[in-house]
């Protein structure tokens, strides 16, 4: 599995927003919040995460996200806290480093 | 009801509510092998094993994407690795936004149309190399498909698209002695109701329009499913069996 940096795994979740959620790419920022900001709903998150695991190469399993974010959060703080950013640095935890060649 | 011997069963979405159900009344009624494909939820298929493993069933858990016809290839190596044969194919899975139809966007109509109706053609495309003849396929549909119900504008048009598929191919593989045929199940008590916007009031509602004055079960689905597959069903080929309590009688 790859290692990406921070901007090549923003790059490619970029990407998949904008497919997925048809938003202008100058709204896709780092802090933006991918629920209220970008108008992501729960069919969108699904869409989402089938989209990095085709791109990225790794299944996500029921749950993994949220519970990256934090535990025992509500719905609302889930969602206040669910940034582009949050995404990004999930990802980037599940890529491991290539083996050297 | 026993069905033959030495049959081999293959169901999408067979690990909760009503593919649970239809696998459960399979293991019952003499299917030898169950082949259950899910996409998430590991529990929930867990529950489900150790139920059908009280009887005497090979029971295989095949976790794959549909949505993806790669993946679908990838769950067919897997069924090939288990058997050289599928006697019966029931098509349960299903993904939904409650939404009017008005509102749905473009992706969102695309994951459900893929996952409810295009994995539906194209599992029963690798199915028809292992299917003897006297095998039949199995699509469950919702009530969706033909009426207009508030909010379920993603889900709808996926079942009417089901509902015609299911014709074609019946009539395309009758020479085949395949038999396709679909089950259009009303309000049904699983967990996906309680994701119906207010459903409360909806379920108050359907049951004052229900003849038979209760929700259905999965187990009322899966019965239609059992009648359908069996060799009393020999003569139903490309229908739709309504199972609603009466629902869209009224």
């Amino acid at each position: 599995m790859n290692q990406y940096n921070d901007d090549e795994v923003f790059s490619k979740i970029n990407q998949i927003i904008q497919e997925a959620l048809r938003v202008d790419p100058d709204r896709i920022k780092f802090e933006s919040r991918i629920f209220s900001d970008l108008g992501a709903e729960s069919l969108d998150i699904l869409d989402i995460r089938f989209r990095i695991e085709q791109l990225f190469g790794f299944k996500i399993t029921d749950g993994e996200i949220v519970k990256r974010i934090g535990k025992n959060l509500s719905r609302a703080e889930i969602e206040e806290q669910f940034t582009v950013g949050s995404l990004v640095d999930f990802i980037k935890s599940r890529c491991k480093k290539e083996p050297a060649v | 009801m026993n069905l033959s011997k030495e049959k081999v069963a293959l169901i999408t979405g067979g690990t909760r509510g009503i593919g649970r159900a239809i696998a459960l009344s399979l293991a019952q009624n003499g299917v030898d092998k169950i082949i259950a494909n899910y996409l998430q939820n590991d529990a929930e298929a867990k529950i489900t094993a150790n139920k059908i493993n009280q009887f005497n069933v090979k029971f295989i858990l095949a976790k794959a994407n549909i949505l993806y016809p790669e993946e679908i290839d990838k769950l067919f190596e897997l069924v090939t690795s288990n058997t050289d044969h599928i006697n019966i194919f029931i098509h349960c899975a299903a993904l939904n936004a409650f939404k009017p139809l008005k509102d749905i966007k473009p992706n969102q109509w695309d994951l459900t149309m893929n996952i409810n109706a295009r994995s539906f053609l194209y599992c029963v495309q690798q199915c028809l190399p292992m299917m003897p003849k006297g095998s039949s396929i199995v699509a469950i549909s919702s009530l969706g498909g033909q009426r207009v119900i508030p909010d379920y504008g993603a889900m709808g048009p996926t079942k009417a698209a089901l509902e015609t598929t299911i014709k074609y191919l019946a009539a395309e593989l009758a020479g085949s002695g395949i038999r396709v045929n679909a089950v259009s199940a009303g309000l049904i008590e699983t967990e996906s109701i309680k994701k119906f916007p207010g459903h409360d009031n909806l379920i108050k509602k359907v049951l004052e329009k229900t003849p038979a004055n209760r929700l259905g079960t999965p187990d009322d689905i899966a019965q239609a499913v059992l009648f359908l597959i069996s060799s009393a069903a020999d003569f139903i080929y490309g229908q739709t069996i309504i199972v609603d309590g009466g629902y869209s009688l009224c």
